[in-house]
């Protein structure tokens, strides 16, 4: 989790700074659907708010997003379909059309479609890596049998 | 399992609630203050990131003109040949033209039967691209506007050769023509662009610069074609003729089309 905090520390910036997709969004997105646990809304409001304070924009509104986001995905992942790791393409490209929406209806920006297909399309290598990391290299606690 | 989601969405509705609490504050620019600290650090960072971009994007930028400059460069060096042939070709039909229409006006069409012909090299004789399937035949004249050139020399179904006035091997009876009168003689070539006008009488009058003609006595080469004008007259008492050099009007060599007079 430190290392997600890192990285979306770092991402916070960058997306602040220039970068056109929603990075933070579907990392937040990817983690929620890979792993269950309560560090995700911690994630979440977090950057959330550091996304909101350096993107000038209402310190709350990130926040509020990307829990809910977080929320969503949760309660999507319990369901059977989403044992099949395609499903969180067009998952994901709903949620992120949603936020893009929300965004034009708060901030009147208009909706760029490509911007969201590629944000969509960027959630499968980066499913896959977050999958890859929290499998091979964080370490869980191991399953004992009641005897 | 029951507690857990409960735990769960607890967690959820008191972060929910803080973030409630942060965009109320934030509408009413309570945390202001705050933020005025924090951006003190952020925004060095922040503007450091956006230069960074901006100079690598330009980088790319740069690249990727200057592909295409050279892209742009290749097709317009390929234009450039292209409209420089066209040119030339357009030059070359724009001179053949000129040389038909002065042609029309130095030798009567309806009197002489004239065959174009376009020089291809040159050597001891000129070449030319027409030949016996042409109508050309050997010791006909090869004449432009009323200058005399040479006389075909050898005739192939497609080329033929041309012996040029300056050739020592033609000698062509000629006459000089100025305001006294006139000088018969006969002009032999002396290899190079230079010709000698010999067998002229010391009675006849020549001087420099007089117009050399053809006399006419050949039955191939009408009468009255310019050959040359006299550059020097060469007289000596002690001998029965005296002779002229004589230099052509133009060069050969510059000419884009000649006629054949083929009657």
């Amino acid at each position: 989790m430190r290392l997600f905090l890192l990285i979306l520390v770092l991402v916070s910036f960058l997306q602040a700074a220039f970068l056109p997709v929603n990075l933070c969004l579907i990392i937040i997105l990817v983690r929620s659907f890979v792993v269950s646990d309560r560090g995700n809304y911690y994630l979440a409001i977090f950057t959330g708010i550091l996304l909101g304070f350096l993107a000038g924009v209402n310190l709350g509104f990130w926040a509020v997003i990307f829990l809910l986001v977080v929320k969503i995905t949760t309660m999507i992942r319990k369901l059977p379909i989403a044992a099949n790791y395609w499903t969180i393409l067009p998952y994901s490209f709903l949620i992120i059309l949603l936020v893009s929406l929300l965004q034009r209806f708060l901030f009147s920006e208009s909706i760029n479609i490509y911007l969201v297909l590629i944000d969509t399309i960027l959630v499968l290598p980066m499913y896959i890596a977050v999958k890859l990391w929290e499998e091979r290299f964080v370490v869980h606690r191991g399953i004992k049998l009641k005897v | 399992m029951l507690s857990a989601l409960k735990d769960d969405l607890k967690l959820f509705l008191s972060l929910i609630l803080i973030s409630a609490v942060f965009i109320i504050f934030d509408n009413f620019n309570l945390l202001n203050f705050p933020k005025s600290l924090l951006q003190q650090v952020t925004i060095p960072i922040q503007y450091g990131l956006y230069k960074t971009s901006v100079n690598i994007g330009k980088q790319f930028e740069f690249v990727l003109l200057s592909r295409r400059a050279a892209q742009e460069n290749k097709a317009l060096t390929e234009q450039l040949a292209s409209v420089l042939s066209e040119n030339s070709q357009l030059r070359q039909k724009l001179a053949e033209i000129e040389g038909f229409l002065e042609q029309q006006n130095s030798l009567d069409a309806q009197t002489f039967n004239l065959v174009p012909v376009r020089p291809l090299g040159f050597s001891r004789f000129l070449i030319i691209d027409k030949g016996s399937d042409e109508g050309i035949k050997v010791n006909q004249a090869v004449i432009f506007k009323d200058n005399f050139i040479g006389l075909i020399k050898e005739v192939s179904p497609k080329k033929s050769k041309v012996m040029l006035s300056s050739d020592p091997d033609l000698k062509i009876s000629v006459f000089a023509s100025n305001e006294t009168g006139k000088a018969k003689g006969v002009l032999s070539g002396q290899f190079g662009s230079e010709m000698i006008m010999d067998k002229v009488l010391h009675q006849e009058p020549l001087e420099v610069e007089d117009l050399i003609y053809t006399d006419g006595q050949e039955v191939e080469i009408p009468r009255g074609l310019i050959l040359g004008k006299v550059a020097e007259v060469l007289s000596k008492d002690n001998e029965v003729f005296k002779q002229a050099k004589v230099k052509p009007i133009f060069d050969v060599t510059d000419l884009e089309i000649l006629f054949v007079v083929i009657e």
